[in-house]
């Protein structure tokens, strides 16, 4: 099938605006799929009133990849992220998906078009049970879709299923976690964008999370862009990464690649200046 | 209960028939007898909404009873001025029967409002959300009105007490309501030169830092319960005395006088003629008030019901009040801050007198990808002009500066007795079974900046909270300056010379650049209730060296020209150097920086650097949480990495820099 | 022992009628942050409104009820839409929208009085036959309104969480971010949230009028302070709380009412707000998160 016929097929496929999504398939990962998702930004530019946090990115993830973000503090990982879903003021640059524009997009409309969110911190409705957060993951799925879809998202996390019952907000920090990603998997996203899911994690934890979610679900066919602040672990299984600093990509290479730089404690310890300067270079 | 809304009859006869509480033996004529009414009026209403402007538009405190203190005022008067029985054989009961000089009780009923004005300010009400408050302050209004209206034993309940002595009986009949309209607007006049006096000087910039910021106001040493205290009392006082004059002037007082509509029309005079501005109090009070509640009363009936000009007066006032809320909030004459003449360098020029880019020597500077024009565009669009670089002479002539603007207690306490200016043994705070800070310590000497440095969440701005006294630690001690803080209240810390910033920058957006400097003076006579009502005389020239110092502030930071700017309208880079200079204002012997330099473009982060190297020359010590690890390595001679809440190591941060051990804290987090 | 009994009984019944409005409220507060005063004047609206047709028009009491309460749910819909919502997004402070609301439910009641005359009204609904339940003694029409608030409340539970639109209610109200982000359109559950609460409070009203022997234009705003005290007492926010507020609020304000006197009904009331709120902000059903976020501001 040519790329133009993929995309037409995918947009068909993913009509947005419709509540009720008719996708065929049940599962909720990208298996059994052939085509490929490819999420993009082009010189994006955002920030929050008359500063500008995120200063003209370009970055890429596909279908199949775990892409990593990251960075010192304040370089605007979490902004850029905000900035795709639109949640923060985007001032310049486009973001794109399989071609298809989605800047400024709101966030109920990219759920629809099958761009999936765990957000920061509180990413759950800690007032409700398990069961019920997924079935609100779900939101969008007639009923049989719905329950078959919460069946897949239990088999990719089985110890979810004996807490169904459970109230959120009872539960602990990975557990919670593992919710969170659940339910954004509800709605078999194309795309899974996480922000930090391992802050306030422990280190065994962090593992497990970024291994048994982020990971499994890139080697399950989902595109996922996770921005984390534990560099080293997120990159030790990232296929992709970018080094942010000040708001601009100061290294773009594999995960490994990323990792095995010498010069990455300089970057976290405030050395990326070299580093900048010479992929500016570059360009 | 109190009646329905519509019998609104507040002993304000609205037809022309002699009322038996307005004895008159020789009638005025009619216009005399309104016009003196709606004087009376409008002057009582106007000491009332400079007392609820004093106190909301302000200070912020949502005073939605404002009128059950001034019903306090009107029936303290009553009850003392009344004798035990009526003079025409009336059975009225009260709570005491004294005859009392008028004056006197005029004077109690203001001491009696005020005293119990500041004691609703001492109540657990003030830690709730700001529409919490106003909302159980408008139901205490409402529950007053009723439970007086429904019990004859408080204050002879509905009906109320009648033949309240005049205190002017000792003036002739015929000229006693104009005598009055008199002495009412002397009143007003004494009124509005005592609000005047509270809002204008540094109390009211004081008050208004209340108003923008608790926490900011707290942070520079203001005592908010204090000041809040001080506005609820005086507030409470100017209610009593309109009560007082009202039901002297009308000679009774009753429920329906009083109810939580009375409130809200004053609100609404205040909200409309413009918040905050005693002009705009005048006007808003005089049009509303005045010419629209009173004077529609005046007016003929509609269709046979003479309550319906009422219903549609109402129903414009709420019409208007939702409409200004929505397009002029600020109301018709808005708040106007002062501004000050700043000096010859007000156009952004003068470069030789700023703390420049490129330092002469030294460490190296930190480097930007950006390229040269964005540099400039952004130092630009921060206020910051550009220089081509500058010599060893300058900087040294800008630190010396800065040492001398402030820095003068840490000079003098250079040669105490103890080592360390600071010292933090063992604090540890949880939240709901999280240890956000665990047994940490650490020390700061007398006059070193010492970085503290960790990824995210590990404990660092709880630690800076509990050393700034804003977060009470679970266990642990601080010590400043030789003295244990460690129960000492947050604002008392930073009178003493403890001073924090914030990481998200807290400024007063009402007050300008310059008046947020001015508000962080340490000391300032014109603070105080006596030096306030002293006035300009008395602190004008202490005001004079606070301008001196925070105009020296203001041209060292190269912000000059936008001294008079609205903090609010600051971009995000000045308002980070507000802060600064704003701490800096305090004299501070241990300044607690918050991430000074997050989002702040390569020429302002340096200015934030150079400054802080000018601090120390000076004696000043610096606690610096930074994320920004190269100018922690320039500028910090001890570093603390703290890590899930508590000290992993300290040293130089060019050792810890390769120390597998922090490499692994940021990288695992 | 007998007085007891009996007032607890009232009590309850007039406790289920608070707990309706109440219920209608603490939703509006929810999903939206603000604390709609003008409440109690949407409650004299209906009361009025369900005068006309009760009165004038000559409908029985039930469809009166269903009528008023869909009028009463589009004003409120609007109102939100038109007023407290586009004010709060337009950056207007917490007091600012109170302050609002406030002189929304002012200016409404006045309309109402304008319009309708300040005289006091009585629904022409026979008071129905009384009944002795033990020592409980209850007219047929308090039973009725007993058994219907308690069905209602069992429907909205079942709205809930049995129906989409509630789940999606509820998450709405909890996380918005998450709630975009399963694709909820937060801006029309909240109309729908404020649609239903009006409804509430439509059917409150009408049944508040019928049961009280004669009311005004008065009449919401009394109310309101029960309503209020109700959702504080159980969180605000929590529509269960809500409706254990109610009953709550109910009996201890008639107890009050039977063992010191009438007057102090409201007072009662009132206590139980600001002790609440001095002591206890959170609430019955509040977790500690949503009370810190809303009354810390």
């Amino acid at each position: 099938m040519s790329a133009d016929g993929a995309r037409a097929a995918a947009r068909a496929r993913h009509a947005t605006g419709t509540r009720t999504v008719k996708m065929e398939q049940t599962s909720i990962t990208r298996d059994a799929e052939g085509t490929t998702t490819r999420l993009t930004t082009e010189k994006l530019v955002a920030g929050y009133g008359d500063v500008s946090i995120v200063n003209g990115i370009d970055i890429e993830v596909a279908s199949g990849k775990l892409v990593v973000v990251v960075g010192p503090n304040g370089a605007g990982k979490s902004t850029l992220l905000k900035a795709i879903l639109g949640l923060v003021k985007i001032t310049g640059g486009e973001v794109l998906l399989d071609g298809e524009q989605i800047t400024r997009r709101p966030l109920e409309d990219l759920a629809r078009a099958g761009v999936g969110y765990v957000p920061q911190g509180d990413a759950v409705f800690d007032s409700m049970r398990v069961r019920e957060n997924l079935e609100m993951g779900g939101y969008l799925l007639e009923k049989r879709l719905r329950a078959e879809r919460m069946e897949a998202a239990l088999e990719l996390f089985p110890d979810l299923r004996s807490k169904l019952k459970r109230y959120v907000g009872t539960m602990s920090g990975g557990e919670r976690r593992m919710t969170a990603v659940a339910r954004a998997m509800m709605l078999a996203p194309r795309v899974l964008l996480l922000d930090e899911p391992t802050a306030g994690l422990s280190a065994t934890l962090t593992k497990a999370v970024l291994q048994g979610q982020a990971r499994m679900l890139a080697d399950r066919g989902t595109a996922v862009l996770l921005v984390e602040q534990k560099a080293r672990a997120a990159l030790e299984l990232a296929d992709w990464a970018y080094v942010m600093v000040h708001g601009r990509v100061a290294m773009s290479a594999p995960g490994r690649t990323v990792l095995d730089d010498p010069e990455m404690g300089e970057i976290f310890l405030g050395g990326g200046a070299s580093l900048l300067d010479s992929a500016e270079a570059s360009k | 209960m109190a009646g329905p809304p519509s019998a609104r009859t507040r002993q304000r006869e609205p037809r022309p028939h002699p009322s038996p509480y307005v004895r008159t033996e020789r009638p005025i004529s009619p216009f005399a007898y309104y016009a003196t009414i709606i004087l009376v009026y409008i002057g009582t209403d106007l000491i009332a909404a400079w007392g609820l402007n004093l106190e909301f538009g302000v200070t912020g405190i949502p005073n939605l009873a404002f009128i059950v203190f001034v019903a306090s005022g009107a029936y303290t008067y009553a009850v003392l001025t009344v004798g035990p029985t009526s003079q025409f054989g009336g059975a009225e009961t009260y709570i005491i029967g004294g005859r009392v000089p008028a004056f006197v009780a005029i004077v109690a009923a203001v001491v009696v409002s005020g005293a119990f004005g500041a004691l609703i300010g001492l109540t657990g009400l003030r830690r709730l959300r700001l529409d919490y408050q106003a909302l159980t302050l408008l139901i205490i209004s409402f529950v007053a009105t009723g439970v007086v209206g429904a019990n004859n034993s408080i204050f002879n309940g509905l009906d109320g007490l009648s033949l309240i002595p005049n205190p002017l009986e000792f003036v002739a009949e015929s000229q006693r309501a104009w005598v009055y309209v008199g002495v009412v607007a002397v009143l007003c006049i004494v009124t509005l030169f005592l609000v005047r006096r509270l809002t204008d000087g540094p109390l009211g910039r004081a008050l208004r830092a209340v108003r923008d910021d608790e926490d900011a106001a707290t942070a520079i040493g203001k005592s908010v319960l204090g000041l809040r205290l001080l506005v609820q009392g005086i507030g409470g006082a100017l209610a009593g005395l309109s009560g007082a004059l009202l039901a002297g002037f009308i000679g009774g007082w009753s429920p329906s006088a009083w109810g939580y509509l009375e409130t809200l029309a004053l609100l609404t005079a205040i909200i409309i003629g413009g918040r905050g501005s005693n002009r705009g109090v005048v006007v808003g009070t005089v049009l509303l008030l005045g010419a629209f509640l009173q004077g529609v009363q005046y007016l003929p009936a509609i269709g046979g019901r003479p309550d319906l000009i009422f219903d549609f007066g109402w129903i414009i006032v709420g019409g208007l009040t939702i409409a200004f809320l929505f397009m002029r909030p600020q109301g018709i004459f808005p708040e106007r801050r002062p501004r000050y003449a700043v000096g010859e360098s007000d156009a952004g020029g003068g470069a030789s007198r700023r703390f420049g880019l490129l330092r002469g020597s030294g460490t190296p500077n930190r480097t930007s990808a950006l390229s040269a024009d964005a540099r400039t565009n952004e130092a630009a669009s921060s206020g910051v002009a550009m220089d081509g670089g500058r010599d060893d002479e300058v900087v040294e002539r800008d630190r010396v500066a800065l040492a001398g603007v402030v820095a003068t207690r840490a000079r003098t306490e250079q040669a105490a007795s103890y080592a360390d200016i600071l010292v933090v043994e063992a604090i540890s705070r949880s939240y709901g079974g999280v240890r956000a800070v665990d047994s940490a310590s650490f020390t700061v000497p007398k006059g070193s900046i010492v970085g503290l440095i960790g990824p995210n969440g590990a404990g660092k701005s709880t630690a800076l909270g509990i050393i700034s006294g804003f977060i009470r630690p679970d266990a642990g001690s601080v010590t400043f300056a030789g003295v244990d803080v460690t129960r000492l209240a947050a604002h008392r810390r930073a009178r003493r010379g403890l001073v924090r910033t914030f990481q998200l920058t807290r400024e007063f957006g009402k007050l300008t650049l310059l008046e947020n400097l001015l508000v962080a003076a340490r000391e300032h006579r014109g603070e105080s209730l006596f030096g306030a009502l002293a006035g300009r005389r008395y602190w004008g020239a202490e005001e004079e060296l606070h301008l001196e110092r925070a105009r020296s502030l203001l041209e060292l930071f190269g912000v000059t020209h936008q001294a008079n700017k609205l903090a609010a309208n600051l971009s995000g880079g000045q308002k980070r150097m507000l802060e600064m200079m704003r701490a800096l204002m305090l004299d501070p012997q241990l300044l607690l920086l918050d991430e000074p330099m997050a989002g702040l473009s390569t020429a302002v982060a340096d200015r934030v650097e150079d400054a802080c190297i000018g601090l120390r020359e000076s004696g000043v010590a610096v606690l610096l949480v930074e994320h920004e690890l190269a100018a922690v390595e320039r500028l910090c001679s001890n570093v603390v990495v703290m890590a899930q809440g508590n000290v992993l190591v300290e040293g130089e941060m060019a050792n810890l820099r390769r120390s597998k051990l922090v490499q692994e804290a940021y990288f695992v987090g | 022992m007998r007085l007891l009994i009996e007032t607890i009984g009232f009590g309850i019944f007039s406790g289920s009628l608070i707990s309706l409005g109440a219920v209608g409220f603490t939703v509006q507060f929810g999903i939206s942050n603000v604390l709609n005063v003008a409440y109690g004047a949407f409650i004299t609206l209906a009361a009025y409104l369900g005068y006309i047709f009760v009165n004038d028009a000559h409908f029985s009491l039930w469809p009166t009820i269903a009528v008023v309460a869909a009028i009463v749910g589009v004003l409120s819909a609007t109102f939100n839409r038109v007023l407290t919502r586009p004010l709060a997004r337009r950056g207007g402070s917490f007091v600012a929208v109170l302050v609002a609301t406030v002189w929304s439910g002012i200016t409404l009641q006045y309309i109402i009085v304008s319009i309708a005359s300040p005289s006091t009204f009585t629904y022409a609904v026979p008071n129905g036959t009384t009944v002795n339940i033990g020592y409980f003694v209850l007219t047929s029409t308090q039973l009725i309104v007993i058994g219907g608030a308690a069905a209602l409340m069992l429907l909205f539970h079942g709205l809930l969480t049995r129906t989409q639109l509630g789940q999606a209610m509820r998450a709405t109200a909890v996380n918005p971010v998450v709630a975009r982000s399963c694709g909820i359109r937060i801006d029309r559950v909240t109309d729908v949230a404020w649609l239903i609460s009006g409804m509430l409070c439509g059917a409150t009203g009408v049944v508040l009028a019928a049961t009280t022997s004669t009311f005004d234009a008065s009449l919401g705003t009394t109310f309101l302070i029960y309503m209020i005290a109700a959702a504080v007492l159980g969180g605000v926010g929590q529509p269960y709380g809500a409706m254990i507020g109610g009953l709550v609020v109910g009996v201890s304000t008639q107890l009050t009412g039977a063992y010191l006197s009438p007057a102090y009904e409201d007072v009662a009331a009132f206590v139980i707000l600001v002790l609440m709120l001095l002591a206890w902000p959170r609430g019955l059903f509040g977790s500690a998160a949503s009370a810190a976020k809303r009354l810390a501001g």
